[in-house]
């Protein structure tokens, strides 16, 4: 039997079924297109200037690494004249992190790439090591996501950099889709699928080349290119759920192979739809809990990208009901489901609940907040009081502990009044 | 579980299952989904007034737990209506579509006798997905569409999903063509909350997420008044509804066919779909009534006066390029998204459907 040729060159031998169509190709082909496209990605959405300095958030799992790579590869052949750093966070979690920043280094030796390590010790006074050890497995991801929000734009900050790039693929972004649909969260529905999210949090942009690119490509091309990444998932991220919004997308990709891009193409456009007062309200207000949560979602693990846990269904489910019983049953019949040639704005529900509220300073630490103590803070403080005393050592009271926090920020580079 | 427990609704009777967290009675659950069928129906504002001449609104049939719980309330309505002498603002239009050269059934024969028997004060249609082109619903540029049969369009596809996706969209067309052939008022569609949270998530899945304004909620689509009276009933509910009505419905009920298809070949992103809230409905039933919620609160986008219809959904075709579709790439997988050159333009869910593999 005649080996099946590849369907671009049609001289050399296929050896990949691309996931993402089916398409039959060879090795070189398959690394050009998958290259060839995030080029496209970038080069359509204008993601970068020339001259511009890049950092990429790098976790040493496959999807950053790929990142960086294709990015280095994309800045030399296409001149984007980038200057690319690799910025990492060190949780401090021991047997996974430290292991996983060893690879990192690698990488900046492989890349040529200066590397940046911001460590959580350093910046809160807690390892993710201290914080399980405090409040046990459950919930540490809560914890996790929300400091790595803050700790990579105080690197980035800290570097004077004001862009970076994350590994969030396409099986990610189909996903939050998904679940911004099972959740009900139409703020975050309306800008999850944008390439570039600017934070209300920060001014440092954040953006995702390989949005379009499907998960097992990445590891295709990974192993194509014999790339070193680290694969072990973050010891302290709960099991993965059967009947999760990941489990949901990996099916739809096995039964249709575009079904990935297709629900990536379905929530753009319905970013469209979600109404301007309920992706406004989104921008601003109360959300900042919303903004800061989406780190919890998006790339809320180093390794996992933020995916579900399916932990998340229980959580909405048990939200829901105790919101049915706040409002009384009679009340939520009146905006469900309204005509839809609707040129009436129906005022309903979510948006009387967020109210515009102005970002200001925290006023422990400084960062940009929409309360008078922003998230990383509050969970600080809930952290240090329960503190056994011996670990504090030196004898500090609560104020203390948060003005000690303070001074590690002022310690840091922190992003001038003025660019607020 | 307390089984003791009294209906909390009306206190004296015994509870016979638990709704929403209530434990209601049998008398007290019947008048729950009655009250939410009758209350959607006139948030629709779809009945006549007083003065008015009567509406004529069409019911799609499919022989399901909804479809049939939805006669089964208005047709109780009608009667307490014409018993009491009062104007009943409406009558009922039942269509059935047969879908038998395209999906496997049962003899559907005997249900259709059954049903006729049991309400035979509306009237009811019959006709089949063969039909379409006599309908004007054609579906131009699609293979076999040129005065070929219907099934034989079918079978050119190359997916079991889309065949599936395919032969939901000639169905809604075909209901809306009859609607507007017979000059009804309204499509009282059956959808429950399940279903329409199923099609919401499912539709995406399909690359279809612009169109979820129009395929699920109530108001103006595609030219007709479209109200889904069962969204607030989840499909839990109302299979136990159809098992406690005296007669019960249960031999009107089609058993459906959401179990897993024996080759992966054959399933389907709707089956998929099915599976996955059929689960969830169990666990997180408030999810399910959140998912329609909250696509009931999108707004359908607004259509350029020039703008195209697709050949395949008869919804508007918003052209633009997408960054997803890479097509600077020169490759034999590009998607054709106008499409216009083989017959008519294509939205992004049916250009999904005509793809060879
Ligand atoms: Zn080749
Ligand atoms: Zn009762
Ligand atoms: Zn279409």
């Amino acid at each position: 039997m005649a080996p099946t040729l590849c369907e671009l060159c049609k001289t050399t031998r296929a050896l990949i079924v691309r996931p993402k169509n089916h398409q039959k190709l060879c090795k070189s082909c398959f690394i050009s297109i998958f290259e060839t496209e995030i080029h496209n990605t970038i080069t359509s959405n204008s993601l970068f200037f020339p001259g511009e300095r890049v950092a990429i958030g790098a976790s040493g799992g496959k999807d950053s690494t790929v990142l960086a790579s294709v990015l280095k590869t994309l800045n030399e052949r296409h001149h984007y004249g980038l200057n690319l750093i690799l910025l990492s966070i060190d949780e401090g979690i021991k047997g996974y992190r430290d292991d996983s920043l060893k690879t990192v280094k690698r990488n900046a030796k492989q890349y040529d790439m200066p590397l940046e390590i911001v460590g959580y010790d350093e910046l809160y006074g807690w390892t993710m090591d201290q914080v399980v050890e405090q409040i046990g497995k459950k919930g540490n991801c809560t914890y996790c996501g929300v400091f790595r929000r803050q700790a990579l734009d105080r690197g980035a900050a800290r570097l004077d950099i004001k862009h970076v790039v994350t590994g969030h693929n396409a099986d990610d972004t189909a996903e939050t889709v998904m679940m911004n649909l099972l959740r009900g969260d139409l703020p975050r529905l309306a800008r999850a699928t944008s390439i570039v999210t600017a934070s209300a949090a920060s001014d440092i942009k954040r953006s995702k080349p390989l949005k379009y690119a499907y998960e097992k490509e990445i590891v295709y091309y990974a192993l194509h290119k014999g790339l070193d990444y680290f694969t072990t998932e973050c010891i302290y991220s709960p099991e993965a759920f059967r009947g999760s919004a990941r489990t949901l997308i990996k099916n739809l990709e096995k039964v249709r192979p575009s079904a990935i891009l297709d629900v990536v193409k379905s929530g753009e456009d319905m970013a469209r739809l979600v109404p301007d007062e309920v992706s406004a309200a989104g921008q601003g207000g109360k959300d900042v809990l919303v903004v800061e949560g989406e780190a919890y979602r998006a790339g809320g693990c180093g390794s996992a990208n933020g995916r579900s846990s399916g932990g998340e269904m229980a959580d909405t489910e048990r939200q829901l009901l105790e919101s049915e019983k706040a409002q009384g049953n009679e009340t939520e019949i009146s905006h469900l489901g309204q005509k839809h040639d609707r040129n009436c704005k129906i005022p309903n529900r979510t948006l009387r609940k967020l109210p515009k509220q102005q970002m200001g300073k925290c006023v422990r630490c400084g960062y940009l907040s929409s309360q008078d103590i922003c998230k990383a803070c509050m969970l600080l403080e809930g952290l240090n009081k329960n503190r056994p005393k011996t670990q504090i050592q030196v004898s500090v009271d609560e104020e203390d502990n948060s003005s000690r926090l303070t001074r590690r920020m002022e310690s840091l580079k922190i992003i001038p009044a003025e660019q607020m | 579980m307390s089984q003791q427990a009294s209906c909390a609704r009306c206190q004296s009777s015994e509870a016979e299952l638990v709704v929403r967290a209530e434990h209601l009675c049998r008398e007290c659950f019947l008048k729950y989904v009655a009250t939410k069928v009758l209350k959607r129906l006139e948030m629709g504002k779809i009945r006549g007034g007083f003065k008015e001449l009567q509406k004529t609104l069409l019911l799609p049939v499919s022989f399901g737990v909804s479809s049939t719980t939805l006669i089964h309330v208005l047709d109780q309505q009608l009667r307490n209506r014409v018993q009491q002498g009062r104007h009943a603002g409406y009558n009922l239009h039942l269509l059935f579509i047969d879908q038998s050269t395209v999906i496997a059934h049962m003899d559907i024969g005997s249900y259709i006798d059954l049903l006729k028997q049991r309400y035979p004060s509306h009237c009811f249609t019959f006709i089949s997905l063969e039909d379409c082109s006599s309908y004007g619903v054609e579906f131009k540029g699609l293979l076999g569409s040129n005065g070929g049969r219907f099934q034989d369009i079918v079978s050119g596809m190359a997916s079991a999903t889309s065949r599936a996706d395919f032969v939901e969209i000639a169905r809604r067309r075909l209901v809306v063509a009859f609607a507007k052939k017979h000059a009804c008022d309204g499509i009282l569609f059956g959808d429950s909350t399940t279903r329409l949270a199923e099609r919401t998530l499912s539709e995406t899945a399909k690359g279809r997420g612009i169109a979820i304004p129009w395929l699920t909620a109530d108001g103006s689509s595609d030219g007709i008044n479209c109200i889904y009276p069962m969204r607030d009933l989840l499909r839990k509910e109302l299979t136990a509804y159809v098992g406690m009505t005296t007669p019960p419905l249960t031999s009107l009920i089609l058993e459906s066919s959401t179990r897993t298809p024996s080759s992966s070949k054959d399933t389907t992103v709707d089956g998929l779909m099915s599976q996955f809230f059929e689960s969830v409905e169990a666990n997180y039933p408030s999810i399910v009534a959140n998912v329609v919620r909250t696509s009931g609160r999108l707004v359908a986008p607004s259509v350029p006066e020039d703008a195209q219809l697709c050949s395949i959904c008869g919804q508007p075709v918003f052209i633009g390029s997408w960054g997803g579709d890479q097509q600077s790439v020169t490759s034999s997988q590009s998607i054709d998204s106008n499409g216009s050159q083989i017959g008519g333009a294509r939205c992004y869910g049916c250009a999904r459907i005509v793809l060879k593999r």
